[in-house]
């Protein structure tokens, strides 16, 4: 019987322990690939598929990172397992028990940390969590494209000559390119025999893919076709799940193929197509991000043209991924502007829109870097901005901030449980000052620990492992002879995920009025009927009348606003006592406003305890309520100049996409010029979604914007659902 | 001081004209026509109604040009790409005339183009108060025959057409909405009608199709009158192609250039 892979995978990394992490982790990939690389698939034009086992190493797995464990995935092994080989497996399990990214983590966060966030179970009560994973890695791919495997072989071995003392990390880096390069002729291999059964069409495509395979093991990639196969499996032997600047690192190669014939329109159609549906059989959900458009694009004419491909490939492969989004800016093709508008209106939700006018010189501030980086700025995942070859920013820690100001009101303590959460602070506050001010402290507190467990987080994965195929195309690895975490990224940021933020301002606004302000009702008597999630409606009622963002409200954007601004300054201030370049917070969401929603009391905005929060900076749930215009005044209003990224949700009737599709192209248009960063659009009406609940079975390909992640709707969680049709939707007919 | 009868204010207005636009709705409307989806309109004083769930409900308020000109502001920025701006429509506008003259030339001053929506059931000295504010007049042609007319809407059909007269003698710009009700609009004769205005008309550039829909129905009930159009059901999409169909058919033979339309 066959060995279990497992139990190499597991011997050859402690015969490894105690010595080099680089020439550990490339041993260890050895027995990785071509190992789980499956077989290229009836109609794929490119190969690279790989599926991940019990034990293993990458920058992301599921709730992992680095050595990585399954436990649901091993238990299922070992209970399968007899005598001997299970004792083995029981033994591997306990061994990277110990050695996977969670544990070591926890490990390198110190004993406070862990105490104001002990719990890695978002559905408990806690404000704030960590997420376990390198997520985001948005590679530059021409440094991969450029000069192929050769190139960058040679660019490895240059830098050794200048750089001594890091032997070890390029002799393994230059491993990892063999690496790379077998599993090309791998594939090369599997390619030539399936051809040999294959009918005359497919076996044409399977040889061209043989001679693809073979060709970019050896030199740069030539073709368009070549090019595509190599970045894709890069991007799998890496396990990237963000697909960087396709159109810029693609482009050139299709431009200059079909003007020579060397591929006709159709085939290089069916080569991106065949790329998206890779793409979606990944079904990470909220990853598989490609980015085509805006600013600082090396051949702008020929990545253009790969837009209408990558449209067409969205209009045929209809999936929830992959995320196709366009940066957009005054001056790009508006051409490209009414094709993506057509797109959306055929309720694909792709592609997201960003607008480079206002995210550049933003990110340019928030990243305090050159506009030649942030031109190269990318929102991976659900949206968190990173410069794309050469930031880090994995988004690892979550804060319910709308829990926090419950916690707030409460002295700190929670008032299910009456436990201590948060610092405590008195209840009574004199004027609404001293509450903001008290509420902000308390957010500050979690925010503090919340960066410091973002910095464990990268001293434990840069401990782990240099992330060999990864640190190939970042800036600076290479030239400096570290890996990404351990020195060797030119930027090295954070991310924190803050939910519920509108939930809070509007909160927030309400106590101010009622309260203070109009002294309609006293702090105590409002806590207490939060506490009792509204047992007069009349009390509701108030707190729902009280202006609401997302009307161009002038108070209410304000309030937004201003606390926005302050998280925002104080998320940031953490970066430098934790030795991030940067630390920001993503405006985001995926199902997370749903699902701390749950844990969330009544709210002073009128929210009923259990309701979902906000998601992202839209408005609560139908609160918006004045017109298309005012809810994108006030999504506007909001400052990108401190943050990595915001997402802005919006649902049009299909009506509004297709019958006035110029008007709201220029509403889109307008929104950006008054400095909106982002927009997503889902077009489908209110109608439909309650029929899609009654009648799923009529409605298989209803897509809708969740938050930062595209779902079939009807594969939604219930209140995933409700919360989705609760949202306003324009310009129904 | 100044002031109109307002009962709405639609921001992000799609239907209202060119553009992206902001609609001041005026309370108040000497006709009565059966399809009328907006009944709160008719009055001219505020009036009170309760929603579906008994919730209290007052339609009409008395604002200033000055406070029309801030409202009509806050959207500036959507009308400049759109090349949107801000409609006057009703109710009847034209029957506030000196309110509305006084809010068109705020708004036009203030560099916004105006549009007035219009049943051209108005006097003279009343359109050439507005006239020199206005940039596009969106004037409704709802029935033809003048017997017809005055028995659906309640107001003879030659002051309409004076007033069309008058626009065109003043060169200003038309768009032509016509209301097509199923057993009041929907014959030949009608659509040749629109045609032969539009060939008549050169101040025409652009007639609208206005199909009935039953958007308005629930607001008879809040306001506990009856709905005169209750037994009517709104045309498929199919008969609304036919209807567009049957005009460009009409004006083709009469010799109206219609590319632009199709």
């Amino acid at each position: 019987m066959k060995r279990r892979w497992e139990l190499t995978f597991q011997k050859e990394y402690e015969a490894w322990e105690g010595k080099s992490a680089a020439l550990r982790e490339l041993a260890c990939l050895r027995v990785q690939f071509p190992a789980i690389l499956q077989s290229v698939r009836d109609g794929d034009l490119l190969a690279g598929i790989a599926s991940y086992r019990a034990v293993g190493f990458s920058p992301k797995d599921d709730e992992e990172f680095g050595w990585y464990l399954r436990p649901g995935m091993m238990e299922k092994e070992i209970a399968e397992a007899e005598g001997e080989e299970r004792a083995e497996l029981e033994v591997v399990r306990d061994y990277f028990l110990s050695r996977r990214g969670k544990a070591v983590t926890r490990a390198c966060m110190d004993e406070e940390t862990n105490r104001v966030l002990p719990s890695d179970d978002l559905e408990d009560d806690y404000p704030a969590y960590p997420l376990y994973r390198m997520t985001g890695c948005i590679v530059d791919y021409h440094r991969l494209l450029d000069g192929g495997i050769p190139g960058l072989r040679e660019e490895v071995r240059a830098a050794a000559r200048k750089n001594p003392g890091h032997e070890d990390f390029y002799e393994a880096l230059l491993g990892a390119l063999d690496l790379l390069a077998d599993c090309c002729r791998f594939y090369a291999r599997q390619c030539a025999e399936l051809a040999c059964q294959a009918g005359d069409a497919r076996q044409w495509e399977l040889r061209t893919m043989a001679a693809n395979l073979e060709a970019v093991a050896k030199r740069a990639p030539q073709t368009f076709w070549e090019a595509a196969q190599l970045s894709w499996l890069y991007s799998i032997v890496a396990h990237t799940l963000d697909y960087g600047r396709m159109d810029d690192y693609l482009g050139t190669y299709l431009a200059r193929d079909l003007k020579s014939g060397a591929v006709t329109p159709e085939l290089a159609q069916r080569i991106v197509d065949s790329m998206w549906l890779l793409i979606a059989d990944k079904r990470t959900t909220v990853h598989g991000r490609v980015m085509v458009g805006g600013m600082g694009r090396r051949d702008p004419e020929s990545a253009d043209l790969f837009i209408r491909y990558a449209f067409e490939a969205t209009r045929h492969v209809r999936r929830n991924e992959p995320q196709l989004s366009m940066r957009w800016y005054e001056g790009m093709d508006p051409e490209l502007l009414h094709l993506a508008m057509r797109l959306l209106g055929e309720g694909t939700t792709f592609p997201i829109l960003y607008n480079d006018d206002a995210n550049v010189p933003n990110v340019g501030k928030a990243f305090g870097v050159s506009r030649e980086d942030a031109e190269q700025y990318y929102p991976f995942g659900c949206g968190e901005y990173v410069i794309g070859g050469r930031s880090f920013g994995s988004p690892n820690g979550v804060l319910n901030v709308a829990r926090v100001l419950e916690l707030t009101l409460h002295g700190g303590k929670s008032p299910d449980t009456g436990r201590q959460i948060a610092p405590p602070c008195g209840e009574s506050f004199s004027t609404f000052e001293e509450l903001y001010a008290a509420y902000l402290a308390s957010a500050e507190h979690f925010i503090r620990f919340l960066a410091k467990q973002e910095a464990a987080e990268y001293e434990a994965a840069g401990k782990m492992a240099p992330f060999l195929l990864l640190s190939l195309c970042y800036d600076d690895c290479v030239a400096r002879g570290e890996g990404m975490f351990s020195g060797g990224l030119r930027y090295l940021g954070g991310t924190l995920e803050s939910y519920g933020n509108i939930t809070a301002s509007d909160s927030l606004l309400a106590i101010r009025k009622l309260v203070y302000d109009e002294r309609r009702v006293p702090l105590r008597e409002l806590v207490r009927a939060l506490d009792g999630d509204f047992p007069d409606e009349a009390l509701r009622q108030l707190c729902l009348d009280a202006p609401k963002y997302g009307n161009a409200n002038r108070e209410a954007d304000e309030m937004a606003s201003r606390m926005h601004d302050d998280l925002c300054r104080l998320v940031a201030a953490q970066a430098e006592a934790n030795g991030l370049s940067t630390y920001l917070p993503v405006l985001i969401n995926n199902d997370h406003n749903v699902k701390f929603g749950k844990h969330t009391g009544a709210t002073a905005d009128g929210r009923k305890k259990g309701a979902p929060l906000t998601n992202g900076n839209s408005p609560s749930g139908g609160m918006d309520r004045s017109g298309l215009t005012s809810l994108l005044t006030s999504m506007a209003s909001l400052s990108g100049e401190q943050n990595a990224g915001m997402v802005q949700n919006l649902r049009l009737g299909k009506d509004q996409l297709i019958r006035c599709r110029d008007k709201t192209e220029a509403l889109i248009r307008a929104y950006f010029s008054l400095g909106g960063t982002q927009l997503m659009v889902t077009a489908v009406s209110t109608r439909e979604l309650r029929d899609a609940m009654a009648r799923p079975e009529l409605y298989q390909n209803l897509f809708v914007r969740v938050g930062g992640y595209s779902g079939r709707f009807i594969s939604l969680p219930r209140p995933v659902q409700l919360d989705i049709i609760s949202r306003t939707a324009y310009g129904e007919a | 001081m100044l002031k109109g009868m307002i009962f709405d204010v639609a921001r992000a207005a799609m239907d209202d004209g060119p553009g992206v636009r902001t609609t001041i709705f005026l309370k108040g409307c000497p006709l009565r026509c059966p399809w009328c989806h907006n009944p709160e309109s008719q009055r001219f004083s505020r009036e009170s109604a309760r929603d579906k769930y008994g919730k209290p409900v007052v339609y009409g308020q008395e604002l200033t040009p000055q406070e029309i000109l801030a409202i009509a502001e806050r959207d500036r920025s959507f009308y400049r790409l759109s090349g949107g701006g801000v409609t006057f429509s009703g109710g009847e506008p034209l029957a506030q005339a000196a309110f509305l003259a006084e809010s068109c030339r705020l708004c036009h001053e203030a560099g916004l183009h105006v549009c007035v929506d219009t049943s051209g059931f108005a006097s003279e000295e009343a359109v050439h108060a507005v006239m020199p504010y206005v940039d596009l007049f969106l004037l409704d042609y709802k029935q033809t025959g003048e017997e017809r007319h005055e028995r659906d809407v309640g107001v003879p059909l030659s002051p309409v057409l004076d007033t069309l007269a008058l626009l065109r003698r003043e060169g200003k710009r038309v768009w032509l909405r016509c209301p097509i009700v199923p057993g009041y609009q929907d014959r030949p004769e009608h659509f040749r009608a629109i045609a032969a205005l539009e060939r008549e008309y050169p101040c025409i550039e652009r007639v609208e199709l206005m199909f009935f829909h039953t958007l308005g129905r629930h607001k008879y009930a809040q306001l506990r009158r009856r709905d005169p159009t209750a037994d009517l059901t709104p045309f498929t999409e199919e008969e609304k192609e036919a209807f567009w169909r049957r005009l460009n058919d009409d004006e083709a033979q009469m010799g109206i250039d219609i590319s632009e339309r199709i």
